[in-house]
């Protein structure tokens, strides 16, 4: 039997049984329509990510970090560690996995000048951590939120209006035009060169202390509390008292620190508004030129000589001069014992982030499509049975094992292929109503971008994934039905 | 030159603990072109023995050899192809499947030889017109009467211009009118094509139209006419 005339066979035998095949068929398009969906959604949200992050992110930048540091998975780690194991040893080279060991590490000079002498590096400047409270426009109460980001860190589509800032350490701001909105302005010519204040906050933590220091009896109340809790009295209760009375000191100091007045390094930073940046995925962004960010950014950590050359910084970050060095720079980085990241691994990292979150959820399509399978292997079971006599006829009349046995996979593989047709049609139609829903729902955030975009591929390849998967449910009975002894297949009534 | 060439062939079914030998050590010399009947009560090993000569069987033991192949050597492939382009079935059920037109259904065996369309289609409606069912070539076989479904059945047997038929109880199912009609076919067939055929019937007036007859017990041929060996 010629392939066409196989597959004619086929469609004839997928037609006598319309209502069983669909049903058959409706396990494969419930898990392709999943399928279509989920890898939609995220390929979409990938690619809208991919396209605010290339928009706003400067290529030209290359970050530069310690091996030993921050590690916040290890850290996150560290606070279950005896949870099922052995205590480990903490070692110098592994202080910074665990939380009571760890301690910052700035860059050290040397590093940072071997950083200066990488080829292709125009400028290398401090990784800059800036917590700000809020903005406001001078003269206006209302405080907005806001994320005060250095200059240097801007993507190259960034300015929609105004200019560049006329020096490093100038007080001024670009600001995105999402203010606008909150601000109730009706066009960016509004608000430059309006004075903005940018409200910037220390750690939480050192603000919970209530001074720019611990006041100076704090460590030996500090130490009295150990004391007692090392060598507490004999008697319990005369122990409970004494501890209560001492956290009781303690807590008074903490309030009267409070009355005095909250006592921290918070200031406000004044900034006149010279440019209007293009919204992005984020949309509260404030850029401020470089020095001034580092001035902003000493007040984190009530550190006035940080992001100088006493104390650089916890990280690095290197202009390139063209975006096609950034591979050699990112080599360079590396032989200096650090770990380089630029904009492609800020991508990658998302990707794959995406791509495990798809994983994820395709279980729920993988568990439609474990149904389906059962659900051909059984239809097809059925088939062989019902159709045993006709089995012998077509044995009789010179039909080979192995084309009965092609019958029926073919057959399955059809099942997969239809369902993967209809499941690949509904799962788009599904993808452009998303879309619809999404541009209405959030149309400030996505624009034009499409929240469901199936990859190209996704058809394709999903076509491809229903028919062998049919193809593979298809063999068992194909099996059944190719072992059918001739004579006894005639014979059955 | 002999066509059928049988030698001590054994057919033995295992039923439980005990072997039923439906061929017992059977023989048998066919000429090309011979019209041979069987004649036996049920159970005497007749449908057996087709099976065997058409190759949808195989011997337990002793040697079949048809157009000088040796049935009992073939691997299952080989049987299939031998069943595609030399042997010829015809059944008391006719078995027709049930969703093809009788014109598709001739073409069945010409679809499974890999027969281009248009020439497979062109084969079957010259076969149909041979046995009078051109009117009826676009119906279901539910739509014809036994003696039409029968004679889409020998059209189908004749499609790959088989050098054996074998047909087994052809007008078991038919009404004596229909039924002689039926043998007057084959017999004709036989005549002008010199197709050698095997039937095995009930019926003594269809059998008596062989020139060479024989009667089957238990699994054994005897010759019922001089002619036969």
């Amino acid at each position: 039997m010629t392939p066409p005339d196989l597959i004619a066979e086929v469609a004839r035998n997928l037609t006598r049984k319309k209502t069983r095949a669909a049903l058959t068929m409706a396990g494969v398009v419930i898990g392709a329509l999943a399928v279509v969906l989920i890898v939609s959604l995220g390929h979409g949200l990938s690619q809208f990510l991919d396209h605010q992050v290339r928009a706003l992110a400067n290529p030209r930048l290359v970050e530069a970090w310690p091996k030993s540091g921050i590690n916040p998975a290890r850290l996150a780690q560290s606070m279950v560690t005896g949870l099922g194991r052995a205590p480990r040893e903490i070692t110098s080279e592994k202080e910074d996995e665990f939380i009571g060991a760890f301690q910052i590490k700035y860059l050290e000079p040397a590093q940072v000048e071997g950083l200066r002498r990488i080829p292709g590096v125009s400028a290398v400047q401090p990784m800059v951590f800036i917590l700000a409270r809020s903005l406001q426009v001078r003269g206006d109460p209302r405080e907005f939120d806001t994320i005060v980001v250095p200059w240097i860190q801007a993507g190259p589509e960034l300015l929609l209006k105004g200019r560049g800032f006329s020096s490093d350490s100038a007080h001024e701001c670009i600001v995105s035009e999402a203010y606008l909105q909150s601000l109730g302005l009706a066009s960016a010519d509004a608000l430059l060169g309006q004075t903005v204040l940018l409200n910037i906050s220390e750690h939480p933590l050192l603000n919970i202390t209530g001074q720019p220091r611990l006041a100076g009896d704090t460590p030996a109340e500090l130490r009295r509390l150990f004391d007692l809790v090392r060598k507490p009295p004999a008697d319990p209760d005369e122990a409970m008292l004494a501890l209560f009375m001492q956290l009781g000191e303690m807590a008074d100091t903490l309030q009267a620190f409070e009355r005095e007045g909250n006592g921290t390094d918070a200031r406000t930073f004044p900034a006149k508004v010279v440019g209007v940046a293009r919204k992005g995925l984020l949309s509260n962004l404030v850029y401020v030129p470089d020095e001034y960010a580092r001035e902003m950014g000493r007040i984190l950590l009530r550190n006035p000589d940080l992001y100088t050359e006493r104390a650089f910084g916890l990280g690095a970050l290197l202009r390139v001069n063209e975006a096609a060095d950034v591979p050699a720079v990112k080599q360079a980085v590396r032989a200096l014992g650090l770990v380089p990241r630029s904009v492609e691994d800020l991508l990658g990292e998302l990707h794959s982030l995406f791509v495990t979150l798809q994983k994820l959820l395709l279980i729920f399509g993988g568990i439609a499509f474990v149904v389906a399978a059962f659900s051909i292997v059984n239809t097809l079971l059925m088939a062989v049975f019902e159709r045993r006599r006709e089995i012998g006829v077509l044995q009789a009349l010179g039909a080979t094992r192995r084309l009965v046995a092609w019958m029926f996979a073919v057959e399955a593989a059809a099942i997969g292929f239809l369902g993967g047709i209809a499941g690949g049609c509904g799962g788009w139609l599904l993808c452009s109503l998303g879309n619809v829903w999404a541009a209405h729902r959030w149309p400030d955030v996505l624009g034009n971008t499409d929240l469901f975009l199936p990859p190209s591929w996704l058809f394709g390849g999903l076509l491809v994934f229903t028919t062998l998967f049919g193809l593979l449910a298809g063999v068992y009975p194909a099996m059944r039905a190719a072992r059918l002894d001739p004579v006894e297949a005639l014979r059955y009534e | 030159m002999a066509t059928i060439r049988i030698d001590r062939l054994t057919r033995v079914f295992r039923v439980g603990d005990s072997e039923v030998r439906a061929v017992d050590n059977l023989a048998l010399t066919l000429d090309t072109g011979a019209l041979a009947s069987i004649v036996g009560p049920s159970g005497s090993g007749k449908s057996t023995l087709l099976a065997l000569l058409g190759g949808l069987d195989t011997p337990t033991s002793g040697a079949i050899t048809v157009d000088g192949r040796p049935l009992h050597q073939l691997a299952a492939d080989d049987l299939a192809a031998y069943r595609r382009t030399s042997v010829g079935f015809v059944f008391q059920d006719f078995f027709l499947l049930s969703h093809l037109t009788a014109l598709e259904n001739v073409e069945l065996p010409l679809k499974l030889s890999g027969m281009p369309r248009a020439a497979r289609r062109e084969r079957a409606e010259g076969l149909i017109t041979q046995v009078g069912l051109t009117q009826r070539a676009a119906h279901l076989p539910r739509q014809l009467s036994g003696g039409e479904r029968q004679r889409v059945a020998l059209a189908r047997a004749l499609a790959n211009q088989p050098r054996l038929l074998l047909a087994d109880e052809p007008t078991g199912n038919l009404d004596v009118h229909t039924g002689r009609q039926i043998a007057d076919l084959l017999v004709e067939l036989n005549a002008r094509q010199r197709i050698t055929m095997l039937l095995v019937t009930h019926n003594l007036d269809v059998a008596r139209r062989a020139p060479v007859r024989f009667n089957m017990t238990d699994g054994a041929l005897h010759p019922a006419h001089p002619a036969a060996s």
